[in-house]
This record gives structure tokens, sequence and C-alpha cells, in this order.
């Protein structure tokens, strides 16, 4: 009896004085970068977690981080500016900041929260005069539009989109998206979705043009097409900016049109789902005659399909919607090679393609750790 | 007269048509609840003190709660009280702070093999509840009449409440009980807000849990009329409503109006019979109907932008049959018949149109078990199979039919009086979910391809049950476990805006269970268990190796008491070892230590006993395995008074 106290006191005094605390992993030690990168933003099939790795651009060699960006969302999209990586937490309303030349000291921007995933921290776009401005998709007309100070991370005010909300939408929000700073105007998509009932288009979508000097609205831009969702490209070679359409989901009216900056104007498709065979979910712009496109088809199969003018070729990568296999972002870098996100259960990584004959520079998807969500390129 | 009252009821409840729970050949741990009711002690709260069962909460006391066993997932483990399943096929997971504690008599934990009568098969065990037989004397002073009547009292932290009531008679041939209870609470602790920023604490505040509130109200009602000598009838009606709010993992601001309202409703009726037509053959059958009601209320659109309403009905109706015999000196058989039919009928109030298409499941089970006594009893085999087949339906255009072939087998040998040894191996299946089958119409397709979960479970290990040295009462068991389950069901995304549920793969779940109870000098009662489990992601997918999320590696409980005649001290520690919070394990969850304690007075006043007891003494700011935040020190006080 007596050895036996023994051994419970003991045990439960080693138990006790062994607590230890919060482990957020055991993030790998990160190198130097000196190489152009593709960053990638990996997070787990629940979207609970989110890490990051990168890719280097020259030898295509992968550094999984396992930093933890988020314990309780890993919805976040990556943007950069001047060798810095801005990680937007979507749904935390979060921007984490990671200058390269200092990896092991991120800094965070917290902002409130109004709901579980809202207001939907969906861009963050940079002027050259030391502001951003973040877009909120689930935010009234009043908020959805923020100023930053990117010394501080404050929000210093907001524009308010009032003006440019349509008297008949039901849900009184704008939809806020995608945005481009082009000169001192910065474009803004706006989805113009009934969300009371499943997200659906029920007018074609907007674009607002913002004096960034100002902070005012000049005027805004009907699209032909419906439902901006997910890109908004300015191309300086071609000097155009390209809108990605997905219109209804499961129904061929979407596609990518095409913007005059300098006239304000929709010059009208440069092509459409019909052509491409499915909802686009991603492109990325090679030249003003060639492109690629992330589509969904009918059957919910993701495919990379390069297409010339409005003619669409054969789909050079194509994953069957079955077992979780799924496409999920295209990125083209400044050495002519585009980037694929492949979050298929069994084989997920990075895919990457030479555009200039569509021919694979990998055998096998680059393994980043968890399931890549975003890409962008960082060059130092 | 009253000598024959008492034959009446010893036939019938003496010589019960089911084994007691303990002498099946698998590991299973029988929880007695009538202590537990002068505490402030939730069903959960019990189950959590079992080995090799972990308990997953979001909230404080009174919150959701469900449990793994020997690692598995939730929706693994079948839930039934007495005898009817729980487990709605909706979504397969029962909230365990929605069953009634004060009408409990007992809650028997089966962890691997379950006997042939607990319905279907169930890749992660059974729990099966049972309700309390009114008896003579029963919570009662000795009362001839067989009255007893009890009434409990709860206060404290977070403006808790809890009030029950349960009247037991017998008289003649007949007993009823009737138990009431209704508990609250604000649930509104302090805890630690980091924003969801891990990198800075610049902006972490200490704030208040809310929208955190509870109420629940339950009424049971059980009736029993002795027939004839072998020959009894007993009905039960349970009824449970809760009002609760849903505020999300709390972190960086909690959900602010959003509500969950549920309802269920169970009527059972049995009748059980002893010696047939004068023959041994026992029958034990019952009919049962299930109401439940699920009503969320997410009017501002907190959780998915789109406001949500839905009013979600599910009923179901099924009967069974056992039968039991022994056959010669040495064999008991039995055989069990199951129908079950289900129906899950959605609505929402904001979605074109609001009454969803209903799916329905319609099952049922053919098993039997035998029983072997071997070796001078020595040696008992428990082989056993079950066939069951089930038809699912959604919207009376799509359909999936399907059977199961499920063996399984137990053995338990007495080495030396007092001393088993055990072993099971068994194959099992989980069913796909409604939701999993046929999506929701949303955002979650349907997977009608979808194979059922498949697991060979097995366990070895003994038991030791017999007063020992200085110990008036002893019990030590060991089991080793390994599970190994295949086609595991996990809801993946599948394109930009849906989810698709597929089989991903596989996990082995394997670990090592001790229990050990004793108590010294009919004054000192001690329980410790220790589990130590690994469950690790097997599939071939980037998770293979993984550790599963929300599955502690280590899991320690010990209690002590010491009973003196006005006052009993009481004192239980839990240690539950880090988990990773996700799949990619990368979050790991920090080690939990939690010390309660308490002490029991019994004034001079018949029956009454006051308790006082704190929860969580050393104030620990703690998450429970799914990263929800849990309360720190909290003060309960509880009277509770028997006449």
């Amino acid at each position: 009896m007596r050895l036996f106290s023994i051994f419970i006191c003991g045990l439960l005094l080693t138990l006790y004085n062994c607590g230890g605390e919060v482990q957020i992993g055991d993030p790998n030690p990160a190198p130097q970068i000196v190489e152009p990168i593709a960053l990638v933003v990996t997070n787990d099939g629940g979207f609970k977690v989110a890490s990051f790795a990168w890719i280097d651009l020259g030898t295509r060699q992968p550094f999984v981080t396992e930093e933890v960006l988020s314990t309780s969302s890993g919805d976040i999209l990556a943007r950069v500016h001047n060798q810095t990586v801005y990680f937007l937490h979507r749904c935390d309303n979060v921007i984490t900041i990671i200058d390269f030349d200092n990896i092991a000291e991120p800094t965070q921007w917290s902002y409130p929260k109004t709901g579980s995933c809202a207001p939907d921290l969906v861009d963050l776009v940079f002027t050259s005069g030391g502001k951003a401005y973040a877009s909120y998709f689930a935010s009234s007309p009043q908020e959805s539009l923020a100023i930053i100070d990117l010394e501080t991370g404050d929000r210093t005010g907001f524009i308010d989109l009032s003006s440019v909300v349509d008297p008949k939408d039901t849900d009184g929000r704008p939809e806020a998206d995608q945005m481009s700073v082009v000169g001192n105007k910065l474009f803004l998509t706006l989805q113009e979705l009934d969300i009371s009932d499943l997200p659906k288009p029920v007018r074609p979508g907007k674009i607002v043009v913002i004096d960034t000097l100002s902070d005012t609205i000049e005027t805004v831009i009907e699209l032909q097409g419906m439902n901006p969702f997910n890109e908004l490209i300015y191309d300086s070679t071609t000097d155009r900016i390209y809108v990605s359409e997905v219109g209804v989901w499961g129904v061929l009216d979407g596609g990518i049109e095409i913007i005059n900056p300098d006239t304000l104007e929709s010059e009208g498709f440069w092509v459409t789902e019909e052509d491409l065979g499915g909802d686009l979910t991603d492109f990325a712009v090679v030249s003003s005659s060639k492109g690629y496109a992330l589509i969904q088809d009918m059957n919910l199969n993701t495919k990379v399909v390069p297409f010339s003018d409005s003619a669409a070729q054969a789909p050079i990568l194509e994953v069957r919607s079955g077992e979780g296999n799924y496409l999920s972002v295209i990125e083209l870098n400044s050495l002519g090679e585009l980037y694929v996100g492949d979050r298929s259960v069994r084989h997920a990584g990075v895919w990457v393609i030479n555009t200039v004959d569509d021919t694979f520079l990998t055998d096998e998807p680059i393994d980043v750790g968890l399931l890549p969500v975003d890409i962008v390129f960082v060059e130092p | 007269m009253a000598a024959d009252l008492g034959e009446i009821r010893r036939d019938v409840e003496e010589r019960p048509v089911e084994k007691a729970a303990e002498e099946n050949a698998g590991f299973v741990t029988v929880i007695e609840v009538e202590e537990a009711t002068e505490r402030v002690e939730t069903v959960p709260d019990l189950l959590a003190e079992s080995v090799g069962v972990q308990i997953h909460r979001t909230s404080a006391f009174g919150g959701f709660s469900t449990l793994s066993i020997r690692g598995s997932a939730s929706n693994q483990v079948a839930i039934y009280l007495d005898g009817v399943l729980l487990n709605p096929s909706h979504i397969g997971i029962v909230n365990l702070t929605a069953l009634p504690l004060e009408s409990l008599d007992r809650i028997e934990v089966y962890r691997g093999f379950s006997p042939v009568y607990l319905g279907s098969s169930a890749i992660g065990g059974v729990v099966n509840l049972v309700t309390r037989e009114p008896k003579p004397g029963d919570l009662s002073n000795g009362l001839a009449n067989g009255l007893a009547n009890q009434l409990g009292l709860t206060y404290g932290s977070f403006e808790t409440l809890e009030v029950n009531a349960v009247r037991s008679k017998a008289n003649l041939a007949w007993q009823y009980l009737v138990g009431a209870h209704h508990t609250q609470s604000q649930g509104d602790f302090s805890f630690l807000d980091d924003n969801g920023t891990l990198f800075t604490t610049e902006d972490d505040q200490e704030v208040m849990r809310d929208n955190n509130d509870f109420g629940d109200w339950g009424i049971t009602l059980k009736g029993g009329y002795d027939i004839a000598r072998e020959r009894k009838m007993t009905i039960l009606n349970d009824t449970f409503y809760r009002d609760e709010g849903v505020p999300g993992n709390g972190f960086g601001g909690s959900f602010e109006s959003t509500r969950l309202r549920t309802f269920r409703n169970i009527t059972h009726l049995l009748w059980e019979e002893r010696g047939l037509g004068d023959t041994p053959l026992d029958l034990k059958g019952g009919a049962y109907y299930l109401f439940y009601n699920e009503r969320f209320l997410d009017r501002e659109g907190e959780i998915a932008f789109v406001p949500q309403e839905t009013d979600n009905r599910i009923q179901s109706i099924g009967g069974n049959l056992l039968f039991h015999s022994p056959i010669g000196e040495h064999q008991e058989g039995y055989l069990f018949l199951e129908f079950r039919q289900e129906a899950f009928k959605p609505f929402d109030e904001f979605a074109t149109p609001q009454a969803g298409p209903e799916s329905s499941r319609h099952s049922g089970v053919v098993a039997a078990q035998e029983d072997l006594y071997l070796f001078r009893d020595r040696l008992t085999l428990s082989p056993a199979i079950r066939y069951e087949p089930l038809r699912s339906d959604f919207d009376s255009a799509d359909s999936k039919t399907e059977d199961f072939i499920i063996p399984y087998i137990g053995a338990k040998f007495r080495w030396i009086e007092g001393l088993d040894l055990r072993g099971n191996i068994g194959r099992y299946f989980r069913v796909p979910t409604f939701i999993e089958l046929f999506g929701n119409s949303g955002a979650i397709l349907g997977n009608d391809q979808l194979r059922p979960e498949e697991g060979i479970n097995r366990d070895v290990g003994f038991r030791w049950d017999r007063p020992w040295g200085p110990f008036d009462s002893f019990a030590f068991e060991y089991a080793y476990f390994e599970n190994d389950i295949e086609d595991l069901i996990a809801f993946i995304q599948n394109s930009q805006q849906t989810l698709i549920a597929i089989n991903i793969g596989s996990a082995d779940l394997q670990g090592h269970e001790l229990s050990l109870l004793w108590g010294l000098w009919n004054l000192f009662k001690f329980s410790l268990n220790y589990t130590r489990q690994e469950a690790v992601n097997t599939s071939s997918s980037f998770l293979s190796g993984n550790r599963l999320p929300g599955r502690a590696q280590d899991e320690f409980y010990f209690h002590a008491e010491a009973k003196f005649r006005y006052v009993k001290p009481f004192y239980e520690f839990n240690f539950i070892g880090s988990n990773y919070l996700d799949e990619g394990n990368l979050v790991l969850l920090k080690r939990r230590f939690i010390h309660n304690m308490g002490i029991t007075f019994y004034p001079k006043i018949r029956e009454l006993s006051m308790t006082a007891e704190v929860k969580n003494v050393n104030d620990e700011q703690i998450a429970d395995v799914l990263g929800f935040p849990l309360p720190g020190r909290s003060y309960y006080g509880t009277a509770q008074y028997k006449f």
C-alpha cells in the first residue's frame, strides 16, 4: 500500500510538473531567400489551419515552412508589395506581413469581425504613396472599401460605396471583390449578388473607378457579364484590365471581359465560358492574344485550358472531381511559367507549365506540405 | 402479500433476459449514476471518467458535447437509451448533454464487443443509458410501500441553476417513476481572445464568452406492470427540450444571436416474458417511436452570410424482439430481430423551396449470439453474427440498398476466482449519414457511391475483481486494443463552391487501457484510469502518417473520496495530453491538468446531502480538444433530499 501510494504521488507530481505551453507546430528554420520564389499559401482540407511554403523558381525546390498562419480559419490569400508578402486572413479579418529580409518576425494587424466570416477581407492593393486599399465582400456599402496606412496598419478611413449600390439590390451590399491600381486610379469590382438565397448574380457586375489621390469615386463601369469573381488583372504590356466573370455557377454565361483603363469602357469579352467549356474560376494573361483559363466543367472537373483570342484549345491539365480532386489556382510568373495549384487529396502540390509550348516542367506536383490555396511570386 | 410482491418482482428483475454488462466477454465500464446526482454532474462528465473515453466539449457545463471511444470519431459510437438508438441518420452524432441524468440507473460503455441485443454494430463502441427501475426501497428509507422521492437543487458559477425531482413507487404489481429536471446557465466565463493573431499579443484581451447560455427541460415517465408471475410490461416516455446559444469558437468575436433549439421525445413500450409456453425460452420485445426536432436560427447570417432558419424533423419507429434460452447445461443462445424506419424532413425558412427533399432509411437486424461454457464453465466463448440490410432513399428519386454481415467473437477465461482473461475480435461498419450520401441541396453535394466505413476491432486483456489484502474492494483491468478502419469518410472541397463526402482513407487506432478501483476499510474509495492511444491516418493522401486531430495521446483520471458518517470529501484529477487540432499536425493544443475537489455533508436530517465543489481548482485557462475555450475555476453547491 505504501509503495503504491508513493507511486501514485510520484506519478501525479511528475505529470503536474511536466505541463507544457501551446505549440504551434515546430516551424522549420527558414533559409535566407536570394532567388525569386513562388510563395504558396496552403491549408488543411478542412480550411482550419493555414501555412505556407515556397518554391525556388530556378531549381523548383520547395521549402515547407510549417509556420502556422492561423488556427481558426485556413482561408487565406497572399499579396506582394516591395518584397513583402501580405497574407489576408479572410474570415479572421487579419493581415499578416512577412518581410523576406526578416522572416522570423511577422507582423499582424487585426480588425473587427462582424460574423463567422464577415466582413470577409478579399483583396489588398497598394499605391506608391504608402497606402493600401482593402476590400470586403460581406460588409455594408459604407465599410466595403477601407484605406490602410502601410506604416501602422491602421484603417484611416473608408470610401463610401452607397452611391453605387443598385436601388434594387435586395441585400443592400455591393459585394466588393477584386481590385487593381493603374496609375492614380483604383479599379474595384462589385459582384452584384443576391446572397439571401445562395449567392447568385442578379444583374451585370460593375467596376468602380476611384481616384487614389482624393479617394473619391470617379465613375462606374457597367460590365457586360455577371459576377466578376476571382481576378482583376492589369497587364502593362497590353495596357488593358482583364476581369473574370463566372456569371451563374453551372451556366456558361461568363468569360474574361476587357476594360480599357484610359477610356474607362468595356471592350467586350476576350473569351467566353462557352468557348472554354466551363465555369471560369481563374485565368492568366500571356499576351494580347494568349491566355490560360482555369475552368470547372459541368461535372465539376477542373481543367487548365489555353486559349488564343477566342479559341480555346484542348486542356493541358485536368483532374476529375471525384475523390476530392480539384485545381485551385493558376498564376503566371515573369519567366513565362504557369504555376497551378492542385488540391487533389492524393496528389496535392503545384504543377509548373512552360507557356511557350505548354509542356510540363515537373513530372508530378511539387509537394508544398498541405493543400495549395494561393500562389504569388516574390522577387527580392 | 408482501412476500408475494417480493417474489413477483424478483422473478422479473433478478433474472433479466439480457446478461449483466460485466458478464459479457468484452471490456465494459458500468457507471452507477445514483451518487453522481449528489454533485453537479452531467452525462459527459461521468463518461469522461471512464477509461478509453474522450469527451469533446464546445463549452462549459452543459455545452454541446460528443465522445470518442478508443480514438474513434463521434459518429462511430452508437448511443442508446434503454435500447433505443439515439444517433440520428442525418448527421450521426448525439449531443451528450441532451440526455437525462437524474432518471438513469447506470451508463454502460462497451469499448469494442457489444452484446447482440444492442441493435446495430458500431465501429467505435456503444454507450447504453439505462433508466432506473422503480423497486421496493428505491431511493427509499425502507418504506414498505416502496415510495421514494428525490429533490435536487444546484447553483453555481456563470448563473448555473439545476433543479430536479424524481418520484418512484412500487406497489402490488405495478411501479412507476417520474423524473423531471431543468438546467440553465449563462456560460459567461472569461477567456483570453487572441483575435486570430498568433504573432502578436498586443490585440489580445480578456473577454466574456457571449451567447453561450442554455436552458433545458426534461421529463421522464416510466411505468411497469407485472401482468403475471413471469410477464411484465413497461412503458417509458422521455421528453427533452433545449434552447442554447451558438457562440462559435469565440476568437475574434462570438456569434451574438445564433441559436439552436432541440426537442426530442421517445416513447418506448417493452414486454418481457420468462418461460414462453413452459419452455426455457425468454422473450423481450419492444416498440418505440422517436421524434426529434432541431431548429437552427441564424437570421443575421452570422455563420454563412446568408440568413438561415432551419427546422429539421426526424421521426423514427422501430421494434425488436430478443429471444434467449439456455441450450443444455453449457450453452445459452440469443436471437435478436429488429426493424427500424427513420425519416428526415429538412425545412429552411429562407430557402426556395422551403421544404427540402426528404430522406429515409429502412433498416433491419437479424443477429444471433451463442455463449458456450467450457472447461467447467471457466471458458466462455461468445461467437455472434449480425445481418443488417438497409435501404436509404432520397426524395423518392435516389435509393441505395446494401447489406452487411458482421461476425465477431469474444472469449472470457476465468483463470482463478476473480481473474478473467478476455479477448475479442470483430468486424464493424458505419453506414454513411444522409448528408454524406445525399448532400444538403446546397454547398454539400451527395455521393451515393460512398462505401460504409469498415473496421476490424480487436482487444485482449484481463480483469481482476476481488477483494485483496486490506482492500475491501479491488478491481484492476488492462486491455490492449487495435482497430483498423478502412474507407473513412470525410468532407472534401471538390470545386470552388462545393464539398463532397468521399472515402478518403484509413486509420490505425491502437492503445492501452488501464483502470483500477479499490476501497479501503469501507471508508476510502479510489479510482484511477489511464489510456494511451495512437490514432494515425494511414490513407494514401497528403495526411498519411499524421495523428488524427482531437485525439489526445494520453489521458489520466484519478478520483479519491472518504465517506465518514457526516461528511465525504472528494478529489479528482484529470490529465489530458496534448492533441493536434488539425489534420496537418501543425497545431498542438497544450496538455491540460484539471483538479476538482469538494465535500459533501450529510446532516442528521434523514437523507439530506449538501455538496460544495470547485471545478478546475488551479484555474487553468484551457481549450477543449477542438480548440473551444473552456472556463477556469468555477464553484457549485448542490443540495439533495431523498424521502
